[in-house]
């Protein structure tokens, strides 16, 4: 799996979106999330379930001026 | 316009003249043109310093603030001796300073929910140049609601994110649901940023609304560019339409 275009090591199965964010410590409150190119929503993060090819991009969306 | 002041008008836009997709039919669209920078702040004073150097007949500038001295790293519409001031009509003095016939409008009571509709609709482009979530999603929602284009930037320490919003495409709300409680959205002063970094985004974000005016080029419409400019790399996403977002829904705006 890939996660923001480097190799994600800690894939297993049942992974979800919301084991990577807690693994990674990604605690930014505004995230955007995209699986194979598809955003995802804050709502699907504990039931979208990733697979060991999935590519994986989660950004922080910026919000200062 | 005499011979002489036409005179002056052609070389001052001379280096518009000469390119093809602006030339003297553009210049008179960027002179009809309106654009709104809410926040002059950081990513505001680039973006309506280079609109109003380019000659945009009317910029509106919509901020509540005064002028911090810990503002002045970073936000060059400001000198030293405009601390205190009014960041909105500090602003203005430095517009007209830049180019005396541009109409500059200011709104220093900022933009708010009761004030966004009646004072959106006045302008053709707006730019998001503000520092907080709730007025972003306020800013979107108008904008989709009223049909008009939201050139959105955003900062961090070094990174910088530019995109459009617009009729036909995403909304913010599209990219990120807001989150139910306002307060628990990040706050955009807290933390450290280089002073260049909205020099760089907010000059992108007057790029995109000049070439709204002028109907030329491909937009960041439907796509985001990210820029990490310590690592100085760009990438970019694309932004779907959410088809679960309520700016598809038909009673919503």
């Amino acid at each position: 799996m890939q996660l923001n275009n480097r190799p994600y090591k800690d894939w297993h199965e049942g992974l979800t979106i919301r084991g990577v964010m807690e693994h990674m410590r990604f605690t930014w409150p505004k995230l955007v999330v995209k699986v194979n190119g598809q955003l995802v929503w804050p709502e699907d993060y504990d039931t979208v379930v990733l697979n060991e090819d999935d590519d994986l991009q989660i950004i922080h969306l910026l919000g200062g001026g | 316009m005499g011979e002489q002041e036409k005179e002056v008008y052609r070389e001052r836009y001379k280096r518009h003249w000469m390119l093809p997709e602006v030339g003297e039919e553009g210049q008179k669209k960027l002179e009809q043109g309106r654009v709104l920078v809410v926040g002059a702040g950081g990513l505001g004073s680039p973006a309506a310093l280079y609109l109003a150097a380019a000659g945009v007949g009317t910029i509106g500038l919509a901020d509540f603030d005064r002028v911090d001295v810990s503002n002045l790293q970073r936000q060059i519409l400001y000198r030293e001796q405009d601390v205190g001031r009014k960041k909105a009509e500090a602003a203005a003095d430095c517009l007209q300073r830049r180019n005396s016939v541009v109409a500059v409008r200011i709104f220093p009571e900022g933009i708010t929910p009761g004030n966004a509709e009646q004072i959106l609709s006045e302008f053709d482009v707006v730019v998001d140049a503000t520092d907080r979530f709730p007025i972003r999603y306020l800013l979107s929602d108008v904008c989709r609601k009223l049909g008009k284009p939201d050139v959105y930037g955003a900062i961090c320490q070094f990174a910088g994110q530019v995109t459009v919003f617009a009729p036909g495409g995403p909304c913010l709300r599209c990219l990120c649901p807001e989150n139910p409680d306002p307060a628990a959205e990040p706050d955009g002063r807290s933390f450290g940023v280089l002073g260049a970094v909205p020099g760089v985004i907010g000059s992108l974000q007057a790029v995109e609304a000049l070439k709204l005016l002028l109907g030329i080029g491909e937009t960041l419409h439907g796509r985001m560019l990210l820029l990490d400019l310590l690592a100085m790399q760009a990438e970019e996403v694309e932004i779907p339409v959410n088809p679960r977002c309520r700016c598809q829904q038909p009673d919503r705006g």
